[in-house]
């Protein structure tokens, strides 16, 4: 019997050194790489997901969107290991559209891949989500910068303070205190 | 009335030179969005959208529906003086409603998945096309799925009631990486089909052309097609 043509690539195409090198960019806050590899992966899932599960191409879209978001924080935390990353990647598409579908779509559940324990959504609150986007947008480039770097890009201190072009990392340590406040500040304004 | 994530936030004792876990979940949210806006755009540019153009087929079922009566009597007066020019989408409905899906499958010798199979062509013969998506997923999914099961699920969502076209061409697709000498003169046949069922003439046309320039099973049919999408 044929070996089924999807198992044959299972790193996105990457080798080991390739896939450290784009996790060590990530981790040193340039994705680049990563974007250049997995957007160009992004129909391919969208069809495995639709061959597989019979999922309609127009929900595909949002559920590899919000799985390669998820894989990135995954890949920056050094949580995905080297090996069948595309296996890894389309379980978390499939628990992800397994979830969302409520378990309403009749499919073979003896066959499905081993579930993965996937992040509920902490913020179900829009409305809180809204204010906090435009009380970020009103801060200032370089506080954007800090943060970002800090809470989202996990940047240690001494790569943010050369990011932001501070003279120490003691003052880059100030700035956050400030940034932290600045941003509370517009937020509980524009929250009234 | 606040809402109580913001209650919370307010109420709480922040640290100063720390986010909160909270704060942090919400900033994460955020820029993950920002992240998602930005993959989008290069996406789009890229031609892939959040929404496949809807197919020149599916749009125009209602108006056939009501065409199609109105032309039945018109057409049967018009047959007698010569055969008007076939429309495209018409043929094409035609063509894909002569597909067999049964012909398809065929039998490992291993029993439990004989029987599957079996089973799976019987709902197929039933029309439970859905049914019969849904067995077929199975060789699909544990990664034993062979060039038919692809051929058989790209017939299956060509001919489903709620035809999905662009899930056709990728199971054909699919199929065709077996490079099976058996499906690949039928792959151009289908893929020329799914192609211009989904409104992608060129596709279509460049599926279909081999066909005709190779003389091969089809080859008329497929120059008629051409011709009429052309």
């Amino acid at each position: 019997m044929s070996a089924g043509p999807t198992t044959v690539n299972k790193n996105f195409g990457l080798s080991e050194a390739a896939f450290k090198q784009l996790q060590e960019a990530l981790q040193q806050g340039d994705q680049q790489l990563f974007e250049q590899i997995f957007l160009s992966h992004f129909e391919r899932c969208r069809s495995l997901l639709t061959i597989k599960y019979g999922a309609p191409q127009s929900d595909t879209y949002d559920v590899v969107m919000w799985s390669l978001i998820q894989f990135r924080h995954l890949l920056l935390e050094g949580k995905v290991a080297y090996g069948n990353l595309e296996a890894y990647f389309m379980r978390i598409a499939v628990s992800k559209y397994l979830r969302e579908q409520n378990s309403g779509k009749e499919i073979p559940t003896a066959t499905l891949p081993e579930a993965l324990d996937l992040p509920t959504p902490y913020v179900e609150d829009e409305e809180t989500l809204a204010i906090l986007a435009k009380a970020w947008s009103k801060l200032g480039d370089i506080c954007r910068q800090l943060l970002k770097g800090f809470y989202y890009d996990k940047l240690d201190l001494r790569s943010i303070t050369a990011l932001i072009g501070d003279s120490s990392e003691a003052n880059t340590r100030q700035r956050k205190v400030r940034c932290i406040k600045e941003l509370r500040k517009i937020f509980f304004e524009l929250e009234g | 009335m606040k809402a109580p994530l913001r209650e919370q936030l307010r109420a709480q004792s922040l640290p100063e030179d720390e986010l909160s876990e909270a704060e942090q979940q919400l900033l994460r949210a955020v820029l993950d969005q920002e992240l998602q806006a930005k993959w989008a755009q290069a996406l789009a540019e890229k031609g892939v959208h959040r929404d496949a153009p809807k197919s020149r087929l599916r749009m125009l079922r209602p108006w056939l529906a009501v065409a199609a009566t109105i032309l039945l009597l018109a057409v049967a007066g018009w047959w007698f003086w010569g055969s008007p020019a076939p429309d495209g989408n018409q043929l094409l409905a035609d063509e894909i409603g002569q597909l067999d899906a049964v012909s398809s499958v065929e039998r490992s010798g291993n029993t439990q998945a004989d029987s599957l199979r079996n089973r799976i062509a019987t709902a197929y013969s039933n029309d439970s096309l859905q049914k019969a998506l849904s067995g077929i997923s199975v060789f699909i999914i544990d990664g034993t799925a062979t060039v038919e099961d692809y051929v058989f699920a790209g017939i299956c969502y060509l001919q489903s009631p709620e035809p999905d076209y662009a899930a056709a061409i990728n199971a054909f697709l699919e199929a065709r990486k077996f490079n099976s000498g058996r499906y690949n003169d039928d792959l151009y046949w289908y893929l020329g089909l799914a192609y211009g069922a989904n409104g992608e003439k060129e596709k279509a046309i460049e599926e279909l052309r081999p066909l005709v320039t190779g003389g091969k099973r089809k080859a008329s049919e497929a120059a008629a097609l051409i011709e009429a999408l052309d």
